[in-house]
């Protein structure tokens, strides 16, 4: 769990460095539910910047979707070269490691930009982006 | 300034399917025993072209790859605009040999990817007499859904930008960059509906799972190769399919998705190879009986 929120807390500053991918998520507004281990992390974005990040609980705090898994599961999507099964958020969903739940609209108009901010971790262990 | 000319040649075949008339693209490069490679769903020939710059696979094959229609440089039929695109089991067997024939092709091998991979499966129960081998890659009787098809082609969500993020998780992390983007390229290209229309057989019409106990070897080899990292086909899946056929040659490729061909193209040509010779050994002994 300490491995996940560690990494997790960088995310903000991954995103920042990235201009362009930015830009491509210029049209996401949208908060986010990471849940790992049962225990909840609400990131807003906004106009493809990764705007607030808290963790929960957060009374009354509502959300567009959200992602839950185990915390080792998060870690294995964030390796430099993830194993076959925990490579791509779609992929953890069919074998059962992660569930999607609420309004997957905001999410399939911007998929891509979602899976790459979210995979933007590997870069810290020397992954490719 | 370097300037490469790549010899790969390009034409329109204009044939009737089915009733209707289709142009159809077609590529081709090599010399020898014919070899057709089938694009996957919502894709088109492209996905192909490392293999028809390949010497060491033109030297001793004639390498064709064609767009079925709707896709890559094929039109869809007259008429399109007034009906859903759909692609059934027996269309795409259909197109498949009247392509064969209208180039007067003498058994060529065959090899098919994702749907391609499919309907070799089909093209080896009900017309094994038609090839000379039939390799299906990331090919399965059937497999377990993983989306729902209907966010492909609505207007309020962009189709390629979908289709191409949705698949983008089948290519398997650490190949090269540039194959792997372009591979997804195709899909942020692929016109609205054709890879929904696609997969109308994949998921609707073309479960084969009472059809592969017809498949008969002998008639035909029959190689199947399967990416590890595909979840869509998973290596499972092959191998499962794989174990109702006897003879039927499977490969698990390290490093590999859905898409190997085009997603990285000298680690499937390390795999891809050996079969290739084992056709050109089975021409030499039939042409020497």
């Amino acid at each position: 769990m300490n491995g996940f929120q560690e990494t997790l807390g960088k995310l903000p500053a991954l995103l920042d460095e990235r201009a362009f991918l930015q830009w491509r998520g210029r049209r996401f507004d949208a908060e986010i539910l990471i849940e790992a281990d049962h225990a909840p992390f609400h990131l807003r974005f906004r106009e493809g910047r990764l705007e607030d990040l808290q963790q929960g609980p957060i009374l009354m705090r509502s959300w567009d979707f959200a992602l839950r898994a185990d915390a080792a599961s998060w870690l294995a999507h964030w390796q430099p070269v993830p194993r076959p099964g925990f490579h791509d958020l779609l992929a953890m969903t069919k074998f059962g490691y992660l569930r999607i739940e609420g309004d997957f609209y905001p999410l399939m108009t911007h998929l891509q930009f979602v899976k790459d901010v979210l995979a933007l971790p590997r870069e810290i262990a020397g992954g490719a982006p | 300034m370097s300037v490469e000319l790549e010899p790969v040649t390009g034409r329109y075949l204009n044939l009737e399917i089915a009733g209707e008339r289709q142009r159809i693209y077609f590529e081709e490069a090599g010399e020898g025993i014919p070899l057709v490679c089938l694009h996957t769903a919502g894709a088109d020939t492209r996905q192909f072209r490392t293999l028809l710059n390949e010497p060491d696979i033109t030297n001793s094959f004639r390498v064709i790859a064609f767009d079925l229609p709707y896709h890559g440089k094929s039109s869809p039929p007259a008429g399109y605009e007034n009906r859903e695109y759909r692609l059934t089991t027996e269309l795409y067997t259909r197109t498949i040999l009247a392509v064969c024939d209208a180039l007067t092709l003498d058994r060529p091998a065959l090899m098919g990817c994702s749907i391609g991979g499919r309907i070799v499966l089909n093209l080896a129960a009900s017309h094994p007499q038609r090839f000379r081998a039939l390799i299906g890659l990331q090919s399965a009787d059937f497999q377990t859904p993983w989306y729902d098809t209907d966010w492909l082609h609505r207007a309020d969500v962009h189709g390629g930008e979908v289709c191409a993020a949705l698949i983008s998780g089948l290519i398997a992390p650490g190949g090269p960059a540039a194959d792997r983007h372009e591979t997804l390229w195709h899909y942020l290209q692929s016109g609205p509906g054709v890879f929904k229309g696609d997969l109308y057989f994949y998921r609707v019409d073309g479960d084969l799972r009472e059809v592969v106990s017809r498949i008969d070897t002998s008639r035909c080899p029959l190689f199947l190769l399967t990416g590890e990292y595909d979840f869509s086909c998973e290596p499972g899946d092959t191998e499962r399919t794989a174990s109702r056929i006897p003879g039927a040659q499977v490969t698990i490729m390290e490093r590999l998705g859905h898409f190997p061909m085009s997603e990285n193209p000298e680690q499937f040509k390390a795999y891809l190879m050996p079969v290739l010779q084992q056709i050109r050994v089975g021409t030499r002994k039939s042409q020497q009986a």
